[in-house]
């Protein structure tokens, strides 16, 4: 009684949900990727931690801030602000139901970059493991 | 007879009909009712009786710090009430209250009849009051945990006495029983909202609901898994702790606090979710910023998993891992205060009626406001250093705790009165009780800042004359009691008789929301027919939706099958799918919540046969259950749900609600697993020689490959079963069936064969556990396919009936993914270095 269709609907609703968190999903990531960076190498190899997190750290934002930049364009174009003027949504369609995700999207990776930009900081102002 | 006579008795049989199948027993055999607004109101009882048990703790603790010398209590008692306070305040009010809410609530907020699994919410119940009564009770045989809320290693490791043990097998599955509602309460938002309700259109509780539903999803886990361990050292002997061999106490905090922090956000959010409805309403006019709303409740809880180790900040972690977690902490403030900001721009915009509930938002902003504050000074580390464990840190969670949660919930227990009971509160005392409370807390608790920086610390039930900090306990204590006056004036208010009034005005807030379309006088099918909605705020913007559902002109106005029924929509713009038959009343849930209770609590006192009997009861019990009243064949499956659509009755896979809670329960197995592994890590990045003995080759990837036929044949018995095959699919069913089980044995025998002994070391201590944990899916899912096997024998699952079959192939993804990532890191990593 489930069939293919079933499960492609399910795909298309579960990634549209997905999608609007994809934003502090990157910065899960991100901060995961920085801290246990950190964490390993003063563990492991204090001499050379601090440096080599930084390093780590500066590649680890680049790339997040590139794919929350993409993420936020599109974000942008699905919220379609400027060319229909709503912020509130509350029309009752698919359109509306369509750029409130965008909205909401565009806010968490909004979020999201600042988030990252926070946690790019530390490595920069800590001279020691300890 | 004319076809207004004709509609007016279709109408009057349907509304019977619905009556008799949502009758609710009568006298003691009430207890049996798996209805949400009975097992919601036993729920919330029950977290305030504990919470004023709780509160009582809290005057003793305060009667005994009054004075620099108080004899009231012994060291002990104090050790132990303090423990608990933080304990029940923590596990038996702040997060089950946000589940009885809900449980309460959501149906109505969703203009629907029933969650998807009431029995499931009514053994969490269970579950959650028996275990709750087993914890507190403790205090009473001075058996109560005394080690602090937090349990901290070696200390709670190494006291005598099963105050631990009470503490962590009673907390433990009071935290499974928190995870089983939580699984309910996110299907419910995702599955069971009215034709209509959009994404853009789900009220802002919902929204928190599901936020705060998948946080307890992912912060639960880790400390289920933390206390797997924890007990396993106390009662096998296996030294995950214990730095003497391997282990190492700090890996608790991490394991703690991962669900620790999550938890304080947990607390919050449902209590802001309760403002976020009484707002729109005081201020008469729809929400501004629903999206930035949105924004904050997703965002804040992603970022609360990102501090947890600001409650660390004092334990030797490498300066840049406080660094990370201190930017994190700041970062959290964002969505934090733009909830706040959404919510004064709305009272700004509207016309601020003065009520009750409003007064004590008004309070709680300001407290919160404090406490957030004051959150960001300890968020920086170099502050903390000084102020942790102080009187400070007291201040700051108790004005983060009454401000984010405490004054919100009363307020909506004042805003939501009507709706459950029927009456109104009183504003008179209502205004006695608000202001009691808001003087005698920041009596109480503004002083405790500067306790704190002149230095005192936590946790002490004594302190020297001459050090100066007697007047400000003395003024704290005193505050105490203006607390307590205040909630004694609360609780008169709502058990005070309210015979006398006239019933309740239909929506007396004229809120724009579902829950207060619901039927008055109270029937127990909540609402006459599910409506279809077409804005945010229905009952403002659809004058006419509360007639028409009351004339049952909408969905499911009646129950010709004698079903309990609730509507299925989609996920994200909510069009009918089909009718789910929800489960009837039963005590079988009590039965399956005291069995696996009864699991928990019997080891305590040593007791491990008897343990074993209960879980077997309590397993029994939910299979019987299953085997009863799930995923049932109907005669027909086609209803005629209203307003001229036919809807299916029995759905399976992914439509089902049954294979989402599935899935969101193999999500926070997952979670615990993933904590496990992080163990492992965790003693890789310590220990300065990682050890190089792995399990025997043979039993591991013998035990592996055959997890891997279990779930190939698995996948092969779901397409034969769909081709009609029925006895092919029985034979494979049965083989992965013997292959589950004999890999979990090989896999749990590997370390075995290996020599490993995991008392002595906290390498196969750890490697130990992983294996275990593989095998009890395993076992789990061998459960499933013999399920599977004996319906499909007794004629109940067929091709087109398969939702069992679905569900058990998920669990499979699952267990295979687990035990392949379980066997790569114990059985490769070593050898790699």
């Amino acid at each position: 009684m489930a069939g293919d269709e079933d499960e492609q609907e399910l795909g298309t609703e579960v990634a549209a949900l997905l999608w609007i968190a994809l934003g502090p999903a990157i910065w899960t990531a991100h901060f995961l990727g920085v801290y246990i960076t950190g964490a390993v190498l003063c563990a492991k190899t204090p001499a050379v931690a601090l440096g080599t997190t930084r390093i780590v750290t500066v590649l680890l934002t680049l790339a997040a801030l590139a794919m929350l930049l993409v993420l936020l364009r599109l974000a942008w174009r699905r919220w379609d602000v400027v060319r229909h003027g709503d912020i509130l949504h509350e029309g009752d369609s698919v359109e509306d139901r369509h750029r409130f995700g965008g909205h909401a999207a565009f806010l968490l990776t909004g979020l999201a970059i600042i988030g990252v930009l926070m946690m790019a900081l530390p490595p920069f102002f800590i001279d020691t493991c300890r | 007879m004319s076809a207004e006579d004709a509609l007016a008795e279709t109408r009057r049989v349907g509304a019977e009909q619905l009556r008799a199948v949502w009758k609710r027993p009568g006298g003691w055999r009430r207890l049996s009712s798996v209805n949400n607004s009975d097992v919601g109101r036993w729920f919330a009882f029950a977290c305030l009786v504990f919470m004023l048990t709780a509160g009582v703790m809290a005057l003793l603790l305060r009667v005994e710090l009054a004075t620099p010398a108080q004899d009231v209590l012994s060291a002990r008692q104090y050790n132990q009430l303090y423990s608990l306070h933080g304990s029940v305040m923590m596990f038996l009010v702040a997060v089950p209250i946000f589940e009885a809410i809900s449980m309460l609530l959501l149906p109505a907020i969703l203009g629907a009849r029933e969650l998807p699994f009431p029995r499931l919410g009514a053994m969490s119940f269970w579950g959650f009051a028996l275990g709750g009564l087993f914890v507190i009770g403790s205090i009473f045989f001075d058996a109560a945990p005394d080690a602090g809320w937090f349990m901290y290693p070696p200390l709670s490791t190494q006291v005598s006495g099963v105050g631990s043990d009470v503490w962590l097998l009673g907390l433990g599955f009071i935290e499974i029983t928190s995870i089983a509602a939580a699984v309910e309460l996110i299907t419910s938002v995702l599955k069971v909202r009215p034709p209509g309700m959009r994404l853009n259109f789900i009220p802002l509780y919902a929204w928190y609901v599901l936020v705060v539903g998948a946080m307890v999803i992912f912060a639960f886990p880790p400390l289920i898994a933390g206390s797997l361990l924890f007990e396993l050292e106390r009662e096998l002997d296996m030294p995950f702790f214990d730095p003497t061999r391997g282990g190492d106490p700090v890996l608790w905090q991490h394991l703690f606090w991962i669900f620790g922090h999550p938890e304080v956000y947990i607390i919050f959010l449902p209590a802001i979710a309760i403002t976020a409805m009484i707002v729109p309403t005081v201020a008469q006019r729809p929400i501004i910023g629903y999206s930035w709303i949105v924004l904050s409740a997703v965002g804040t809880g992603f970022l609360s998993f990102g501090l947890w180790v600001h409650h660390m900040y004092t334990t030797g972690l490498p300066n840049i891992s406080l660094g990370f977690f201190s930017a994190a902490s700041q970062a959290v403030v964002i969505p934090t205060g733009v909830q706040i900001f959404a919510f004064i721009a709305t009272l700004l915009a509207g016309r601020v009626t003065r009520s009750t509930p409003m007064l004590f938002i008004a309070g709680a902003f300001a407290i919160f406001v404090a406490g957030g504050l004051t959150g960001v000074m300890v968020g920086l580390a170099p502050f903390d250093w000084q102020a942790h464990d102080t009187y400070f840190v007291v201040a700051h969670l108790h004005y983060t705790l009454f401000g984010g949660a405490v004054l919100p919930i009363i307020a909506g227990i004042y805003y939501f009165y009507p709706l459950i009971t029927g009456h109104m509160l009183s504003d008179t005392l209502g205004r006695w009780s608000f202001w009691l409370i808001f003087i005698g807390f920041n009596v109480t608790f503004l002083p405790m800042h500067l306790t704190g920086l002149i230095g005192m610390p936590r946790r002490v039930n004594a302190y020297p004359a001459e050090i100066g900090w007697q007047a400000l306990n003395l003024v704290s204590t005193i505050g105490a009691f203006v607390i307590a006056a205040g909630f004694a004036v609360f609780v008169w208010d709502l058990f005070r008789s309210k015979r006398d009034q006239p019933e309740r005005p239909r929506n007396p807030w004229n809120a724009g929301t579902l829950e207060w379309a619901v039927s008055v006088p109270e029937e127990s099918w909540g609402v006459r027919s599910v409506p279809e909605i077409s804005s945010r705020y229905p009952l403002w913007d659809e004058p006419e939706i509360v007639g028409r559902m009351d004339r049952g002109e909408f969905f499911l106005p009646d129950a010709p099958t004698g079903h309990r029924e609730t509507l299925i929509t989609s996920v994200l713009d909510a069009t009918p799918s089909h009718v789910l038959r929800v489960s009837g009343d039963s005590f079988v849930p009590i039965l399956a919540a005291f069995g696996l209770g009864g699991s928990f609590i019997l080891p305590v006192f040593k007791l491990y046969w008897f343990a074993l009997a209960s879980g077997l009861v309590g397993i029994a019990a939910i299979v019987w259950w299953h085997w009863t009243t799930t995923a049932q064949p109907p005669e027909k499956n086609a209803r005629d749900a209203g307003m001229g659509l036919t809807l299916p009755v029995y759905v399976s896979g992914p439509s089902s609600t049954g294979w989402w809670a599935t899935w969101i329960t193999m999500l926070a197995l997952l979670t615990a697993f993933v904590s496990l592994v992080f163990a492992y890590f965790y003693y890789w990045t310590i220990w300065p020689v990682f050890p190089e003995t792995t399990p025997a080759a043979a039993p591991h990837w013998g035990g592996l490959a055959l997890l891997g036929v279990a779930w190939g044949l698995t996948i092969t018995g779901l397409k034969l079963n769909q081709r009609g095959h029925a006895a092919s699919f029985r034979a494979a069913f049965v083989t992965a069936f013997g292959c589950a089980l004999a890999g979990g044995a090989l896999f749990q025998w590997a370390p075995f064969a290996a020599g490993m002994d995991p008392t002595v070391h906290a390498y196969p201590a750890i490697v130990f556990v992983l294996h275990f944990w593989i095998t009890i899916h395993a076992a789990l899912g061998a459960l499933m396919l013999g399920y599977c096997v004996a319906k499909s024998w007794d004629g109940r699952l067929t091709r087109d009936y398969d939702a069992d079959v679905w569900n058990t192939l998920l669990v499979w993804h699952f267990t295979l993914g687990m035990a392949f990532v379980a066997a790569a890191v114990t059985g490769l990593y070593p050898g790699a270095t």
